[in-house]
């Protein structure tokens, strides 16, 4: 009788330890592109449209993106993918593009998820989606992002800083930034850090991108619920009035004359090459060194 | 014999209770915080000499986060906070006690506060906590020489936060682990009116001049150099925080 029951206890210990050891699965860590990247911005009055009469569409959206690292930090074991892909986001297939797969990963919950946005190199992989000319440019320029595209208003004006407003109908911008960032340790949307690894099977993580924060009126760290999106100081920014913005001309203005109180606020905005926000192109950086997020929605903290 | 081995088990028991209790609580934390400048007060741009005569600056309240982007939504409770909202002499570079910090042991690595103007998430708009400067976040007041020719200018700076809920300043990156010793030192923040008025375009300033038929200029919110000097104040400008020996 003694000794069954110590048998049992045996036993029942032997198993409790076991559990822990649940099997190993893989996980896909794929690339993901907001509507607003996709399918442009909207102008109106909703919760995510820009509200100063200016629909925003894009042409290109590439990105040299890679750097990926998994880790649990109670036990140290991690997984790293250091490739970079030059990737567009227009041309993705509707699962995402994956940029790194680990196999045989134990079960268990990997609450540090880091991912970043990557100057583009030679070393680099150009994926299929992205020209051969459009890659060159952002290694010969030293960027993470190429985005195309236009702003399109009926009774749209340009604007510029001691000028006066001229009709402009379409505005157009072709900017290739530098804006290399650390996202994470990321959490879901429900605010779970990292990524909760399942035996058997693969686990799908998302690095996604956002499309509109260029248009955010402010910089959120956090919720972007109260977010106001305004695109005039684009159209604004074209100095030259020949319907296109450059890199020149956003570095010839000033944040203060571009974003301007209340309507605007640069409180916990990025630095940029260590100083804050000074002209327009420095909020072009800032703001790209924020659109990075987590299985959709999740935040990560930018570094 | 069995009531020795009683007592020597309450012992022991109540010393493991003790030395557990030292490993796992937190320490409350109560420093004192000062303000100074740098004690300048001249700057030169493109030839022009800004001179800075008057720079008085309403702080607080601060909260002190263990995030390294302090805001509403990643700090829903501070480790530390400074809830006195004072006003000080930003060109001193003597330390002005401004408050007291209140926290609890454990490392911060960024924080977030107004400049006297909060936005309670209770509120329906901005409200300043102190009377003083007429309810503005600062007011300064100085000159500008160019080629002999002097123009005086004035500028009262409102720092307000941009919602509901949301500080003035967000996500300034400082990280200190703090101790029940800091309680015998003090925490001073470091702040620099010149590099602030720097940022004014001294063009603008002339222009308004020659407008106005007179030698004193305000500058307000519809001016460049206003918001300049407003977003050096809430972002690319802000403060310095160092611990070290009370003043």
């Amino acid at each position: 009788m003694q000794r069954s029951l110590i048998q049992s206890l045996l036993l029942l210990v032997f198993l409790t330890s076991c559990s822990s050891a649940t099997g190993v699965g893989d996980v896909s860590v794929r690339l993901g592109a907001e509507d607003s990247i996709t399918l442009g911005l909207t102008a109106g009055s909703a919760a995510e449209d820009v509200v100063d009469g200016w629909d925003v569409t894009y042409s290109k959206f590439i990105v040299a993106v890679g750097g990926i690292s998994l880790r649990q930090q109670s036990t140290g074991t991690q997984f790293d993918s250091l490739g970079v892909h030059i990737v567009d986001l227009m041309a993705l297939p509707a699962t995402g593009f994956e940029l790194a797969r680990f196999a045989g990963v134990p079960a268990a919950r990997y609450d540090v998820f880091n991912w970043q946005i990557a100057i583009a190199s030679a070393s680099a992989t150009r994926e299929a989606s992205v020209a051969e000319a459009d890659a060159a440019r952002m290694i010969a320029d030293g960027c993470t992002y190429l985005i195309a595209g236009e702003l399109t208003n009926a009774t749209g004006q340009t604007c510029s800083p001691g000028t006066a407003c001229v009709d402009a109908r379409t505005v157009r911008f072709d900017l290739c930034i530098p804006a290399a960032t650390t996202f994470g340790p990321c959490n879901d949307p429900d605010g779970a850090a990292g990524v909760a690894v399942s035996a058997g099977g693969v686990t799908n993580a998302e690095a996604t991108l956002h499309g509109d924060h260029l248009f955010f009126n402010l910089f959120p760290l956090g919720d972007e619920a109260t977010i106001v999106r305004r695109a005039q100081w684009l159209a604004n920014s074209d100095t030259g009035h020949d319907g296109i913005v450059t890199r020149a001309e956003l570095e010839s203005l000033q944040a203060a004359q571009l974003f301007t109180s209340p309507n605007y606020s640069l409180a916990g905005a990025p630095t940029v090459d260590g100083h804050g926000i000074e002209t327009g192109w420095d909020w072009v950086r800032a703001q790209a060194r924020t659109q990075g997020h987590f299985q959709g929605e999740g935040e990560c903290p930018w570094n | 014999m069995s009531r020795r081995r009683s007592w020597m088990a309450l012992l022991l028991a109540v010393l493991a209770w003790a030395l557990g209790c030292e490993q796992t609580g937190r320490s409350h934390v109560l420093a004192p915080v000062y303000a100074a400048g740098t004690g300048v007060r001249d700057v030169s741009q493109n030839g022009d000499t800004i001179h800075v005569d008057r720079a008085q600056v309403v702080f607080g309240p601060a909260y002190f986060c263990a995030t390294s982007s302090a805001d509403r939504d990643l700090c829903p409770t501070a480790l530390a906070e400074v809830l006195d909202v004072s006003e000080f002499d930003a060109l001193s570079a003597t330390p002005t006690p401004i408050g007291t910090l209140r926290g609890t042991s454990g490392t911060y690595r960024s924080l977030m506060f107004d400049w006297g103007i909060s936005w309670l998430l209770s509120a329906s708009r901005p409200e300043s906590t102190l009377p003083a400067l007429g309810g503005h976040s600062a007011v300064f007041s100085g000159s500008v020489t160019r080629a002999g020719r002097v123009v005086s200018w004035s500028l009262s700076i409102d720092a307000s936060p941009a919602e509901a809920g949301r500080p003035a300043v967000a996500g300034v990156r400082e990280t200190h682990a703090l101790e029940p010793a800091d309680a015998s030192r003090a925490l001073v923040m470091t702040v620099d009116p010149v590099d602030w008025i720097s940022r004014v375009d001294t063009n603008e300033i002339f222009s308004a001049a020659d407008v106005a038929g007179a030698e004193s200029v305000v500058l307000g919110p519809e001016t460049t150099s206003y918001q300049a000097v407003l977003i050096a104040m809430t972002s690319s400008a802000p403060p310095t925080f160092e611990w070290g020996t009370r003043p």
